[in-house]
């Protein structure tokens, strides 16, 4: 089952990932050959398996965690892309909309 | 000092023996590094005034007595997607190129708590996705046999510092076989340590259910010794294990070890004659050891590799989500929130990434989960019960590492199932969790290109398959 280009352009969407025409042209024929060869899984019989990791014997969820290091806070308000001063800008959620009326 | 081919065990006895010093060490490493990097790209980031700061303190501690061990002032490369505090970690990635990290990999922090000092950061496929060391927003690792072939990747930088003598030893990750290829096809020691006991904490998560931490090295026995200084569950990584491993002997021997021979593997048709001459070699020399070999079934051994294009590109596509431009990384400011997403992802992520993000999406999305994400977690474990079932057999597992040697740079960048195909003997490995390791067996005689043989053992045998795995490489 290959995928189609609107496929991939609904896909995109879905990832929050800006493709550009040339990206999807590019990008349909390889991802088909992909899916052409992850379709073999379709012919193996799995009925009664319940589906799984590689995890074995790993640490209780409620263990106690080690405190994290106080100067990193300084830190992470530095990776933030757009601040001003410790104010972290972010883009709006709802669209802008025209006070003049 | 000249350096060529210091191991942790050469350098370990100099600094003893006070032949030399920590500083200066790592400097003529440092120096190296300056002088081979413009050729081979391997560095992303080098540390020299940390590097030589962390060295004079390993001398100090020495001069007072208070060495923390055999590992301490002894340098070492690290992959840069692994996090290392108020040190720019890239991952290889434009979106990330000028990230500075607000804590360290567990790894990472165990290796310095050891002494070891870190020379920098290598070059990688973006993320850790290729196998090629190409797609890097920071240009492509070239292999020291040869500047126009890849290192393999995507531990490209580790494998071709290592190899070039720039590093003692260096750290990788291994998703798919991230640290055995490109060891393979740079002439060196890869090692993939059973899934969980090694901590992920603080390594740029790819595909969480596959990731582990490995040592590239010279010698297994350096490997061994990495892999011993860094294992042990972390608080900080719940998927680390409670189990204990087997341990490490210098002396073991090959003398009635069971090593099966894949029949799914050897029979590819894929495998180059050098491959293959090179790997029967070496199959014959562990026979010569002692070591009982027998040809062994190993079903599904084509489906893991559809399995892990699956499985993996959907964990990518859930992992990687948290790149948006919000909270770190590069933002590209546009008009809504929507496109802001869609343009700093667009941006910032190069064309394998994208294109694993694409493919994880539509195996997770509404119509195709069951039929792929769903589907190949089942099979998973058909996979991982037929390496449990093979292990009651023998003790060993051997396949090539790679079909083929290094190839050209930009032979296979337009075609990414035949990138893909070059990982057939080493995803299975992931899918099921248990750990291999990759050690140099010859060369081609035309190319005079390194060929790898890849060892796998039972799942928290670790100590066994390198003891084994040394026993070998003696010869």
């Amino acid at each position: 089952m290959s995928v189609s280009s609107e496929e991939i352009r609904r896909v995109a969407q879905l990832a929050r990932i800006h493709v550009s025409d040339a990206d999807v042209e590019r990008f349909t024929p390889q991802l088909s050959k992909i899916v052409d060869y992850i379709d073999r899984l379709q012919a193996i019989d799995v009925q009664g398996l319940k589906e799984s990791a590689v995890f074995s014997d790993m640490l209780p969820p409620d263990r106690d965690l080690p405190r994290t290091d106080e100067s990193a806070h300084e830190q992470i308000i530095q990776d933030f892309p757009d601040r001003l001063g410790d104010l972290l800008r972010v883009p709006s959620v709802f669209p802008r909309r025209s006070i003049t009326s | 000092m000249t350096l060529s081919g210091w191991t942790i065990t050469d350098l370990a006895r100099a600094l003893e023996a006070k032949e030399t010093s920590s500083f200066e060490v790592t400097t003529s490493y440092i120096e190296r590094i300056k002088a081979e990097n413009p050729r081979l790209n391997a560095f992303i980031t080098i540390l020299e005034e940390e590097a030589q700061a962390a060295a004079r303190r390993s001398d100090d501690r020495r001069d007072q007595g208070t060495t923390s061990g055999r590992l301490d002032g002894i340098p070492l490369a690290i992959k840069d997607n692994l996090c290392q505090q108020y040190i720019r970690t890239t991952a290889g990635s434009k979106i990330l190129s000028s990230y500075i990290p607000p804590y360290t990999a567990t790894t990472v922090q165990r290796l310095q708590d050891a002494g070891m000092v870190v020379l920098g950061k290598t070059n990688l496929d973006e993320f850790a996705m290729g196998s090629s060391g190409e797609n890097s927003a920071f240009g492509p690792t070239k292999n020291p046999h040869d500047e126009t072939r890849v290192p393999g990747g995507s531990s490209a930088g580790s494998a071709a510092a290592v190899a070039a003598d720039l590093a003692p030893v260096a750290l990788g990750s291994d998703t798919g076989g991230s640290v055995r290829q490109p060891a393979a096809l740079s002439g060196i020691v890869g090692f993939k340590p059973t899934y969980g006991t090694v901590s992920r904490y603080g390594l740029m998560a790819m595909a969480s259910s596959f990731d582990q931490v490995g040592p590239m090295t010279k010698t297994v026995e350096d490997a061994a010794i990495l892999f011993e200084a860094m294992a042990g569950a972390d608080p900080r990584d719940q998927t680390t294990s409670t189990r204990s491993c087997s341990s490490f002997t210098p002396n073991a021997s090959l003398q009635g070890v069971r090593i099966g021979l894949p029949k799914q593997a050897w029979q590819i048709p894929g495998i180059s004659p050098e491959v293959r001459f090179a790997t029967e070699q070496a199959v014959e020399a562990m026979r010569g050891l002692g070591a009982d070999i027998r040809e062994v079934d190993l079903p599904y051994a084509e489906e893991a590799l559809a399995v892990y294009y699956v499985l993996v590109p959907s964990e990518i596509s859930a992992n990687l989500a948290r790149l948006d431009g919000i909270r770190y990384g590069d933002r590209k400011a546009a008009e809504t929130l929507f496109e802001t997403y869609e343009q700093s992802r667009g941006e910032g992520l190069g064309d394998e990434v994208r294109r694993r993000i694409l493919l994880g999406t539509h195996t997770l999305s509404r119509g195709y989960v069951d039929a792929y994400y769903r589907k190949a977690r089942r099979v998973r474990q058909l996979i991982a019960a037929s390496y449990d079932r093979l292990f009651d057999e023998v003790d060993l597992l051997v396949t090539p590492t790679t079909p083929n040697v290094a190839w050209k740079i930009g032979e296979k960048v337009n075609d990414p199932l035949a990138m893909y195909l070059e990982d057939v003997f080493t995803v299975g490995i992931n899918v099921a969790g248990v750990p291999a390791i990759s050690i140099p067996c010859g060369r081609d005689e035309e190319t005079k290109l390194p060929i790898g043989i890849q060892l796998i053992g039972r799942r928290f045998d670790d100590g066994r398959l390198l003891s084994w795995a040394h026993a070998y490489e003696r010869v």
